[in-house]
């Protein structure tokens, strides 16, 4: 293990100059030309190049590098460098590989430099490259060097938590497990808590595809869960999600919650991290988590006051209930309690009630005068234009717009016919 | 802004396919968003005229639909006399970002030469589809030749 201090302009080059240099100074300069070209200095498991800087390579603070002989050289790699790449799709580059194929081309280092993404909400409010560091386990430390991975097979296992094992080289610290975790590389680390979400979906557009909305190469880009794997660029999925938001057209997914689908509409196309949501920006973040959290609670049986707008659970089947403030109301209709039983439709899911809650006198004038209730949820639905088979946007359900029931063959002989 | 680097690939592209059902394409260059074509249906009893049609895509586009209009008058099921049509793959339910306006206007065909009388704007014409089909041909056959826009050679 040695400790140096490079500027961030250093070439690799100048790199492995420097480290014949501190190995050993008696080299002739025929030696040393030698020794250079057979020496690979490796970071995420890729060799680099040598005309590369470090800052090109995101080489930022407490890095640690393995440098490698190839087997031309007798002697034995000053590190273990036997461990697989930890870049999915990047092949493994060993220490006693051929020295040609340790050589990458520019654009494998740009694919290096930018294979993982997170949002930075720290500093920069973007989606950034991110930085991986194996943090040790005991003192949270970044001088740790972890052993060959063997147990855990896939690069899934250790993005999950899983941990693996080395010697952390920090003064006192006797750790052994290091977790891996991440930095945004855009701006200058302000210490070990200065850390971001990766975000899985956003990944490199090494294929050229066209983002499905805008038709724009670009990339990073946000990749859906679905088999051929839509994507969409940044910009496009940034106002997708507003749209979604704006028009509360999230998809409800269990065990998921609100999460948006892939542009073509695959079942199985979606985003299944939330936290992709970031890229929404600070306020909107926050708007998507008022409203999930809402939906949740709705769709797991809680109700909202229709008065003060008070979250409780009523887990009786009374049609008058009773918020925790004392306001007593209709399940129903959401209005305060009337004589007898509801003459309302179908009992709500409640959401109609805690907008009740929200609006005052007179908005709640236009939007009964406006609007009919969905005979599914109660939600108050405009319709503005098209057939009288209308589908409501929040619970799917499909009525007639004339009686209210549920969309028929009936309705047409009823009363669509005169 | 995405709507208009999506609408003019997308113009790009239907006018490089030359689509005989949608033809004479007209946009003025200074708001992409509005859009007029001549539709021209294969089937009877619409296949003796063609019928202008306006498409209208919101700001918002491509993550909200497109509004379809005729602007020529046409004896159907699903096309009220305003000229608002039922188009299910333009509701707001149903729209995908990344459904194609190319895929819009074959829809629009589709339905223009298969009504459907289940989701009708105009329930009298939706009734005498299903009840007298060959009086419903023969009224929309007329209507069509006295009312509809000239085919184009």
């Amino acid at each position: 293990m040695l400790e140096m201090q490079i500027p961030p302009s250093t070439t690799v080059r100048q790199l492995k100059d420097q480290l014949l240099l501190s190995m050993n100074a008696g080299l002739t300069s025929q030696e040393k030309d030698l020794n250079t070209k057979n020496l690979a200095i490796i970071f995420a498991g890729k060799a680099l190049q040598d005309d590369h800087s470090l800052q090109e390579c995101l080489i930022r603070d407490a890095t640690i590098l393995h440098v490698a002989r190839s087997r031309e050289d007798s002697s034995t790699p000053t590190h273990d460098t036997q461990q697989e790449s930890l870049l999915p799709g990047v092949s493994t580059s060993k220490s006693d590989t051929e020295s040609d194929h340790l050589i990458v081309t520019r654009e494998q280092a740009a694919s290096l430099q930018c294979a993982f993404y997170g949002y930075c909400r720290e500093s920069c409010s973007d989606v950034t490259a991110v930085l991986l560091r194996f943090a040790c386990d005991k003192c949270g430390g970044f001088v740790f060097v972890v052993d060959p991975i063997t147990e855990l097979d896939t690069w899934e296992d250790i993005l999950d938590g899983g941990k693996v094992h080395g010697v952390c080289y920090k003064d006192d610290c006797d750790g052994t497990d290091a977790n891996l975790i991440f930095k945004c590389a855009a701006h200058q680390s302000r210490g070990q808590s200065d850390r971001m979400h990766y975000l899985r979906q956003i990944k490199l557009n090494l294929m050229d595809i066209a983002c499905t909305t805008c038709g724009d190469v670009k990339t990073p880009v946000i990749t859906f869960s679905c088999d051929p794997s839509h994507i969409m660029c940044l910009s496009c999925f940034q106002q997708y999600c507003a749209h979604l938001l704006a028009e509360r057209r999230f998809t409800w997914v269990a065990n998921l919650g609100s999460t948006a689908r892939c542009p073509f509409g695959c079942a199985d196309g979606l985003i299944v991290d939330p936290h992709h949501f970031y890229v929404l920006g600070r306020r909107l973040y926050e708007n998507y988590k008022d409203f999930a959290a809402e939906e949740c609670f709705l769709r797991s049986g809680g109700t909202y006051c229709s008065t003060c707008g008070a979250p409780f659970v009523d887990e009786s089947s009374n049609f008058f209930t009773t918020c925790p403030n004392g306001h007593r109301f209709c399940r129903k209709c959401g209005d305060i309690a009337h004589a007898g039983e509801c003459d309302a439709l179908p009992p709500p899911e409640q959401l109609a009630v805690s907008e009740k809650a929200r609006e005052n006198a007179h908005s709640r004038q236009t939007i009964l005068s406006t609007t009919k209730p969905c005979p599914g949820c109660a939600a108050p639905i405009e319709r503005n234009g098209g057939c009288m088979h209308v589908i409501c946007a929040r619970c799917k359900k499909e009525f007639c717009w004339i009686c209210q029931t549920d969309w028929g063959i009936d309705c047409m002989s009823r009363h669509w016919f005169a | 802004m995405a709507a208009t680097r999506r609408l003019t690939k997308e113009l790009q592209d239907l006018k490089t396919q030359n689509s005989k059902g949608f033809r004479d394409i007209k946009v003025d260059e200074q708001n992409l968003l509005q859009w007029q074509g001549l539709l021209v249906p294969e089937h009877p009893p619409y296949n003796k005229g063609a019928f202008l049609v306006d498409i209208v895509f919101p700001a918002e586009y491509p993550f909200k639909p497109p509004k379809i209009n005729f602007r020529t008058k046409i004896y159907h099921p699903n096309i009220d006399e305003k000229g608002q049509v039922c188009l299910p793959i333009v509701q707001a339910d149903n729209w995908k970002p990344a459904t194609k306006t190319e895929q819009v206007i074959q829809s629009l065909l589709d339905l223009i030469s298969e009504p459907e009388p289940d989701h009708p704007l105009r329930a009298d014409l939706a009734e005498e589809f299903t009840k007298d089909k060959k009086k419903f041909l023969k009224n929309a056959e007329e209507f069509t030749k006295k009312h509809a826009e000239k085919r184009p050679e």
